[in-house]
């Protein structure tokens, strides 16, 4: 790369930086709720972003014999022994689109669980008014979510991790 | 140093030096309560010489309060002593508030707060006037009863206090670790010289240096175990305590208890000098000093119950502390009546926790659990003690924040035993590396008493298989049926036994191979996992750098053998073969409720190793997979007796003709796209190809 190339890179990111700390705080909050959106299934689904932690290859699990229905096994992240999820599980999919690659840790209280995942999610940010008019009193709620240019909205499954774990695994 | 510095200094060493004798004389004073005729002359002058010293340093230190209660001690001790009486439970309760008294103030100086406390000769009257309180057979309530943590421990121990030579010896071992530092900078260098020469094609040289800077490598690892091993055993100089220091203030718990409850029971204490972190202890107390009086108060019987069922009138509550490698393990037992699963039943639906139907369903074990719920108590109304509903669940929140568990086992009419397993921050655990298909687990080296192969051992073919072991026939099982991982494999040529003993019982279990022993550090299992108090594991440790392996407790194995366990008995069986273990828990999900027992392989290798042993009614495979894909499988069954007709369906990520017409050619019975799984259709094409319903 040349030295030019860095040096324009460089300015680039120092304008970003420069325009998340202009940025007022309280301002997310005004604008709407980030996500964590992902394909699972051929459906979209979504939970909020404030609570993954990290994402990772969904490699190297441990599985763990008689554990209940929807663990996929154990791994260690940060020092500690995590437990991982088949998210389809835990939403009583039946079974899945193409084999889940990525590991997403989300936090659960004090402690991290991971849910394995099809896709790296991307963030998104959604319009308040489309949380507040979603269907449903489940782990999963349907929301309509505007697309620009678009006069449909598209379909996209909010996910509570709170209730989904309290939910445990769908038969 | 000025005055103050002295002062200080002087209370420092006063408060540590107290808080011994206090102890002591505790102890003195419960152990007088029952002691025989001839012990008592011995623990009077335990007695006295602790009250005299506090008397002495209590007044070096300018605390004549202390001093002057010492005094007021000792005088009312005189007379028993003299004769050496017996001591009447209400004197002691006196003597023991006295001291309680003595222990507050100690405290309250040492804080600087000796300005604020109440003048001794005011206080006196109402230290040793009887205490108030809802009367037992044996007389009034004791003052420590409802005392908390704060009040019965002492504080001063739960701080890390580290001296000079400590310190002294920490930078002695940080100066070998430079050493070790300059000398791995040496083999770095060397091993560039080396490298250096093979590229240069001086291969002898290469090969010469290549050796040395080999022994050099392994004496450094020596002399790292080394410096690894001192600084441990100094940080755990520093942080640690013998956990018999909760010894007294438990003693006193119960002794208090039951005189609140007009019951008798003693605590025994097991493993005294285990040392655990400081920090830890502290944490734990709250929970120990619930669980002893909880034994008192609801597992001991009255003595006229305990006589009439033929036991000691005296309980006994046992505190047992044993280190496993890296985990503290302490159990609470009495030898009381027991937790009746049927009474837990009534006070959950008294108290509205669950519904009547949701209660029915429960087995005994899951009613256990129920004592640990928020406020739960099977007990009638409320004591001094307990049954206020805050206390088991407390107890088991405390363990979890310490990232540890709490296992309850109880009998009716014979006692219930609380296992806390908590982990430590040093020190590793020596495992045995087992291989059951194709992973690997830990076991115990500490359980382990012996590996054969099953070549050399004599079997006797039943059920279950029995191995002669030194003249006695062992119980054969195998950790992959126990593990719900296969059918029940019979011993066969190749596979290793090891014989593992725990409380006395012995059992040879079944394992595919052995990888050797190492010294590997627990880490607690998640509490996600919801294992229960019945856990098959004691938590996982890395192994070979980077793999995760469970460490299988070995008197989980010796119960669920002792159950008779065999998965796969009844009902039809399905092989799950697929490189991913998600895939492999959807599948597994589906056939379940579809009434399948469900065995799984990570490939086409290991399942062809697994049929060789166990039958199974249909195979369901991945096709792309690392190794043996899924038309390769499909087409060694084909071409083996055994399996020739065995059904098999083919999953696959594309829909393609191709695909399918090759599975065909390849002779599988049906084609599935993870798609159709998706859809449901699983189950219904396993059924299809059985013929079923």
């Amino acid at each position: 790369m040349s030295a030019e190339a860095d040096l324009r890179d460089a300015r680039l990111l120092e304008q970003r930086a420069e325009r998340l700390r202009s940025r007022k705080a309280g301002s997310q909050e005004e604008d709407g709720a980030w996500a964590a959106e992902f394909e699972l299934g051929g459906e979209r689904y979504a939970l909020p972003l404030e609570r993954l932690r990290a994402c990772l290859p969904l490699k190297g699990l441990a599985p763990v014999p008689l554990a209940k229905r929807g663990v996929v096994g154990i791994t260690r992240w940060e020092g500690r022994v995590v437990a991982v999820f088949s998210l389809s599980s835990l939403l009583g999919l039946k079974g899945w689109r193409r084999d889940p690659s990525v590991l997403l840790l989300i936090s659960k209280g004090d402690a991290t669980v991971g849910l394995d995942c099809e896709e790296i999610p991307r963030s998104l940010q959604l319009p308040f008014q489309s949380l507040s008019g979603s269907s449903g009193d489940g782990a999963v709620q349907a929301l309509s979510v505007p697309v620009p240019g678009q006069e449909q909205p598209r379909l996209l499954h909010w996910i509570d991790p709170d209730r989904l774990f309290k939910a445990g695994p769908s038969a | 140093m000025n005055d103050d510095d002295l002062m200080k200094e002087l209370m420092a060493a006063f408060e540590g030096e107290a808080a011994g004798l206090l102890s002591q004389a505790s102890q003195a004073l419960m152990e007088l309560e029952s002691a025989a005729a001839d012990a008592r002359p011995a623990l009077y002058q335990k007695l006295g010489r602790a009250l005299h010293t506090l008397k002495g340093s209590g007044a070096t230190c300018g605390l004549m309060d202390i001093s002057e209660l010492s005094h007021k001690l000792e005088d009312r001790l005189a007379p028993l002593k003299a004769q050496a009486l017996s001591l009447p439970p209400m004197e002691a309760d006196l003597l023991l508030k006295g001291l309680d008294v003595m222990r507050q103030r100690v405290k309250a100086h040492a804080k600087g707060h000796g300005g604020k406390l109440v003048n001794i000769q005011q206080a006196l009257p109402e230290v040793f006037a009887p205490p108030a309180g809802p009367s037992s057979p044996a007389g009034p309530a004791p003052a420590a009863a409802g005392q908390g943590v704060h009040e019965l421990f002492d504080d001063s121990e739960a701080a890390w206090k580290v001296d000079e030579a400590q310190v002294l010896g920490m930078l002695r071992d940080v100066d070998r670790l430079r050493e070790h530092q300059l000398a791995l900078r040496d083999r770095r260098n060397a091993l560039q010289r080396a490298d250096a020469a093979l590229r240069e094609g001086r291969l002898e040289e290469a090969r010469t240096a290549l050796g040395l800077l080999a022994s050099a490598l392994a004496h450094d690892a020596e002399n790292a175990a080394t410096v690894v091993e001192l600084l441990e055993e100094r940080l755990r100089s520093i942080h640690s305590l013998p956990v018999h220091r909760l010894f007294e203030p438990l003693t006193r718990a119960v002794r208090d208890a039951c005189r609140i409850t007009g019951k008798q029971a003693r605590l025994a204490l097991l493993g005294g000098e285990v040392a655990a972190d400081k920090r830890l202890l502290e944490s734990l107390r709250g929970s120990l000093l619930h669980l002893v009086r909880n034994a008192v108060d609801h597992g001991i019987e009255d003595p006229a119950v305990r006589d009439a069922a033929g036991k000691h009138r005296e309980g006994v509550i046992t505190l047992r502390f044993e280190q496993q490698g890296n985990l503290l393990v302490v159990e609470v037992s009495d030898d009381g009546g027991g937790v009746d699963p049927a009474r837990l039943r009534d006070a959950a639906l008294k108290r509205g926790l669950l519904k009547e139907s949701e209660l029915r369903a429960m087995d005994e074990k899951a009613l256990l659990e129920l004592i640990f719920e928020s406020g739960f108590s099977s007990k009638e109304g409320v004591t001094q003690i307990s049954g206020r509903g805050v206390g088991l669940d407390v107890v088991r929140a405390q363990v979890q924040a310490l990232k540890g568990s709490v296992e309850l086992h109880s009998r009716v009419g014979q006692g219930t035993r609380f296992t806390l397993t908590l982990p430590l921050e040093m020190g590793a655990t020596p495992m045995m590396m087992a291989r059951v298909g194709a992973q690997v687990f830990g076991l115990p080296v500490a359980s382990v008493e012996s590996v054969l192969a099953v070549d050399k051992a004599v079997i006797q073919h039943g059920e279950p298989p029995r191995m002669d072991f030194r003249g006695q026939w062992l119980a054969v099982a195998d950790l992959g049926a126990l593990l719900g991982l296969r059918p029940a494999l019979r011993p066969e040529a190749g596979q290793s036994l090891l014989v593992l003993q725990s409380g006395g019982q012995r059992l040879a279990l079944m394992v595919d191979g052995m990888e050797g022993d190492a010294e590997l550090v627990l880490l607690p299992l998640p509490h996600e996992l919801e294992l229960g108090s019945r856990s098959p594991y004691a938590g996982a440790c890395l192994y070979l750098g980077s793999e995760l392996v469970l460490a299988v407790k070995s008197e989980w194995a010796l119960a669920r053998a002792g159950e008779g366990v065999a998965v796969g008995e009844a009902g039809r069986r399905a092989l799950v073969v697929d490189d991913s273990l998600t895939a492999r828990a959807m599948h597994r999900s589906a056939l379940e409720a579809g009434g399948f027992v469900v065995l799984a392989a990570s490939g086409g290798e290991q399942a062809l190793e697994l049929l060789a042993k166990a039958a199974v009614d249909v195979v369901v495979s991945d096709i792309q997979m690392d190794g043996m894909d899924g038309f390769e499988l499909t087409r060694r069954l084909r071409q083996q007796g055994g399996t020739r007709g065995l059904p098999v369906i083919l999953v696959s990520m594309s829909e393609s003709e191709e695909d399918r017409s090759q599975g065909r050619a390849a002779g599988a019975n049906a084609f599935l796209s993870k798609r159709e799984c998706a859809a449901g259709r699983l189950v219904q094409a396993v059924n299809e190809v059985l013929g079923g319903p």
